[in-house]
C-alpha cells in the first residue's frame, strides 16, 4: 500500500508527474534524442528497514517486493507485471548499468531481480546484460535500445556523491576527464552520448548508503547505515537530488552540526540548471513514499 | 614466382614485441625498495595474520583504488604495496596500504590532503579516526584500515602502524614552503601541500582551470586562516623562476581577483576580499576574506622573503 507524502494524493499524480513518466518512457522508445526536461518529476522512495538483516545479509524476498512496489508506483500501473511491461517491450535490447565498487556494490540479488523482471516483460535473454566497467566493450550494451541504471549511493572523493548521474562515467574511455570541478559536467555526458534517451529506469540503492568517506579507499563501515531504501525514477537528476537530501540530513544528524557534503555534489544541480537533464529542486519533484517512515530523513 | 619476404612477417614481429612487453609488464619484479620493505613488514599482528600481498604501479593502481587513484598520481606515486590481514573469528580484516612516492614532501602531502583524524604518535604526522590510521614516513604514506570496528581491531591497527613505521628506515623533512606560512590564525588542521591543480581545486573550488599554473615544478600550499572570526585562504606557490611567478600573478588577477579595489587589495567575483604579492619566485595570494583589513594583514604577513 502506498502512503504518499504530505500534501500529495495518489489521485493528484494521475495528472502531472505520471504523465511525465509515461511520456518519458514512451518518448524514449522512438529515437536517441535527449528528452526535454519534464515540468515535474516523479520519484518513488520505497523502504523496508528489515530488508537488511542484523548480519548484513539482504532478504531477497523483501528486496524484490520493494523493487516491484517501487516500479509499480513509478509507472502508475495496476500490477508489477504491467509496470515492467510498460517500461520494456519484447524487442528491446537492455543494458543494466550496475556498480561493482568493492566496498559497496550493487547487490547481485538486486541485479538478478531486475534481470528477471526484464525477461518477464518479454525481452530475450540474449538481449539483456548487466555490466559496469566493461560497458564500452559489451556487445549487448553496444546495441542497447534501453538502459537501467542501478547503483548504491555513497560519498565520493571527486563528485561529493556517487550518484546515478555519476554511474554513467564508465561510458567514456577516460572517466577521469569528468573529474574536474567536482565532476560538474556529468550531465553533459548523458546528453553527448545519447544515454539520457535510452535510460528507462534509474534506481539509487539506499539499502546501506555511505554518508562520509575516508582513507585511500574512501570507505569506512562507520559511515554507512541501514536505511533500507530504494529510490526510483525516470529522471536521474530528481532521483539523485532526493538521495542527496537524505545523505545531507544523515550527515547533520551524525556529526551533530551542519556538515556539508564535500566536495559539494553540484553535478546534480548543474545537470538541471546547465544541462537541462531533469529536475533537482524539491519543488518540482513529486515524491511518493512507500513503506516505513521511521528515520526517513526526507 | 617471387621470393621476397612474406607480407605477414612484419606483423609477426610486431606481435612478438607486443607480447614480450606484455609479459614484462605482468611479470616484472617489484622495485628493490618494495621487496626490501616487504621483507620487513609484519607477518602477524596480535591474532591477525597476513593473507596475501599485492603490488600496484602507476597504471594498475586504478584497479585497486577506484576513484582515488588520481590523488596518488597527483602526488607522483611510484608504487603501492597492499596487504590483507585475516583476523580471528568475529573480528574484521585489516588492510595495510603502503604508498611509495617520489619524495617525502609528496608523502606528507597526501596525508595533508586526506586531512582527518586526531594526532597519534605513529610515524610522521600520524592521524587516527576509529578504524583508520594514516601517517607518512620518509617517502612513504601508510594507511591501516580495519574493515569493521572493535576494541581488538583498533588495538591491532595501532600495533600494525607502529610495526610498519619501525620497518621504514627513512624519515623526511616537511615541505620547505610550509615554513613560510604565517602563524597567526593558522588552522593547523587545514594545511595542504600540493603541486597538482586537481588537488588545489578540491580544497579551493574557485581555482578550477589551474589559474596558478601548477605543475610538478611548483611546490605549493593552501592553508586556511581565522582571525577574529574572519576566515580566509592563503595560497603560496614557488615557481622555478620569477618570470613564472609574474605570469601566474596576472592569470590569478584575471580569473580569481578581477576587481582592483585599490590600496593593494582586490575583490573576487563573489565580492570577497583578496590580494596577491610577489617575492622573487614566490607568489602569495589571499582569497575569500569577508574583511579588507584581514585580507591586507594576512597578505602582509605572507609576503615574506624570497625562497
Amino acid at each position: 500500500m502506498s502512503d504518499s507524502g504530505p500534501g500529495l494524493t495518489r489521485r493528484g499524480f494521475l495528472g502531472g508527474s505520471l504523465t511525465a513518466v509515461v511520456a518519458a518512457v514512451l518518448g524514449r522508445r522512438g529515437g536517441a534524442e535527449t528528452p526535454a526536461r519534464p515540468g515535474r518529476s516523479r520519484v518513488v522512495l520505497v523502504r523496508d528497514p528489515e530488508v537488511v538483516g542484523g548480519d548484513g545479509e539482504l532478504s531477497i524476498e523483501r528486496l524484490v517486493r520493494m523493487l516491484d512496489r517501487g516500479v509499480t508506483a513509478l509507472v502508475g500501473a495496476e500490477s508489477a507485471t504491467a509496470a515492467w511491461r510498460r517500461l520494456f517491450r519484447p524487442d528491446d535490447v537492455v543494458g543494466v548499468k550496475s556498480n561493482v565498487w568493492a566496498y559497496l556494490r550493487t547487490p547481485p540479488t538486486l541485479e538478478g531481480a531486475i534481470r528477471r523482471r526484464i525477461l518477464g516483460a518479454g525481452v530475450a535473454p540474449e538481449n539483456v546484460a548487466i555490466d559496469d566497467r566493461g560497458v564500452l566493450g559489451n556487445r549487448v550494451f553496444k546495441r542497447a535500445t534501453a538502459l537501467v541504471n542501478v547503483r548504491p549511493m555513497r560519498a565520493h572523493h571527486w563528485s561529493g556523491l556517487g550518484t546515478c548521474l555519476k554511474n554513467y562515467i564508465m561510458f567514456v574511455p577516460r572517466p577521469s576527464a569528468y573529474h574536474p570541478n567536482a565532476c560538474a559536467d556529468l550531465g553533459a555526458l548523458w546528453k553527448r552520448h545519447g544515454l539520457a534517451a535510452k535510460t528507462r529506469l534509474n534506481i539509487l540503492v539506499m539499502l546501506t548508503p555511505q554518508f562520509h568517506g575516508v582513507g585511500p579507499h574512501g570507505y569506512s563501515s562507520r559511515y554507512v547505515w541501514g536505511y533500507g531504501g530504494l529510490i526510483l525514477g525516470t529522471d536521474p537528476v530528481a532521483v539523485d537530488a532526493t538521495g542527496a537530501r537524505i545523505i545531507q540530513a544523515k550527515r547533520d544528524l551524525y556529526f551533530g552540526e551542519h556538515r556539508p557534503i564535500s566536495p559539494p555534489p553540484h553535478h546534480i544541480e548543474l545537470a538541471d540548471t546547465v544541462h537541462g537533464l531533469g529536475n533537482s529542486s524539491p519543488a518540482r519533484i513529486d515524491l511518493i513514499r512507500i513503506g516505513s517512515q521511521e528515520g526517513v530523513l526526507v | 614466382m617471387t621470393h621476397g619476404v612474406p607480407p605477414w612477417v612484419p606483423f609477426v614481429g610486431v606481435a612478438a614485441v607486443a607480447a614480450a612487453v606484455l609479459i614484462w609488464v605482468v611479470l616484472r619484479p617489484a622495485p628493490d625498495d618494495a621487496r626490501r620493505l616487504e621483507r620487513h613488514l609484519p607477518g602477524e599482528v596480535g591474532d591477525w595474520a597476513v593473507e596475501g600481498t599485492d603490488r600496484y604501479g602507476r597504471t594498475s593502481i586504478y584497479s585497486y583504488i577506484d576513484g582515488h587513484a588520481e590523488v596518488y598520481l597527483a602526488y607522483d606515486l611510484r608504487w603501492c604495496l597492499a596487504r590483507r590481514y585475516r583476523g580471528p573469528a568475529g573480528e574484521p580484516d585489516l588492510v595495510l596500504d603502503v604508498f611509495r612516492f617520489a619524495t617525502p614532501a609528496d608523502a606528507s602531502g597526501v596525508l595533508s590532503h586526506q586531512g582527518e583524524g586526531e594526532r597519534v604518535a605513529v610515524g610522521q604526522g600520524g592521524r587516527l579516526i576509529p578504524g583508520w590510521l594514516s601517517f607518512w614516513k620518509g617517502p612513504f604514506f601508510v594507511s591501516v584500515y580495519a574493515e569493521g570496528e572493535s576494541p581488538a581491531a583498533l588495538a591491532a591497527v595501532l600495533e600494525m602502524g607502529r610495526a610498519v613505521a619501525a620497518a621504514i628506515d627513512e624519515t623526511g623533512q616537511p615541505p620547505a614552503i610550509l615554513a613560510a606560512l604565517p602563524g597567526a590564525g593558522l588552522d593547523r588542521q587545514r594545511i595542504v601541500y600540493l603541486h597538482h591543480p586537481l588537488i588545489l581545486e578540491s580544497h579551493l573550488p574557485a581555482a578550477r582551470g589551474n589559474p596558478f599554473a601548477l605543475s610538478s615544478r611548483t611546490p605549493a600550499v593552501v592553508a586556511h586562516y581565522e582571525r577574529d572570526g574572519v576566515g580566509a585562504d592563503l595560497v603560496m606557490v614557488d615557481y622555478p623562476d620569477p618570470g613564472g611567478a609574474r605570469d601566474a600573478l596576472q592569470r590569478v588577477y584575471a580569473e580569481l581577483l578581477p576587481d582592483d579595489a585599490g590600496n593593494r587589495l582586490r575583490r573576487s567575483g563573489d565580492g570577497s576580499w583578496g590580494g596577491a604579492r610577489l617575492a622573487g619566485r614566490r607568489l602569495a595570494v589571499v582569497l575569500g576574506s569577508a574583511q579588507a583589513e584581514m585580507a591586507a594583514a594576512l597578505l602582509d604577513d605572507a609576503a615574506g622573503g624570497d625562497p
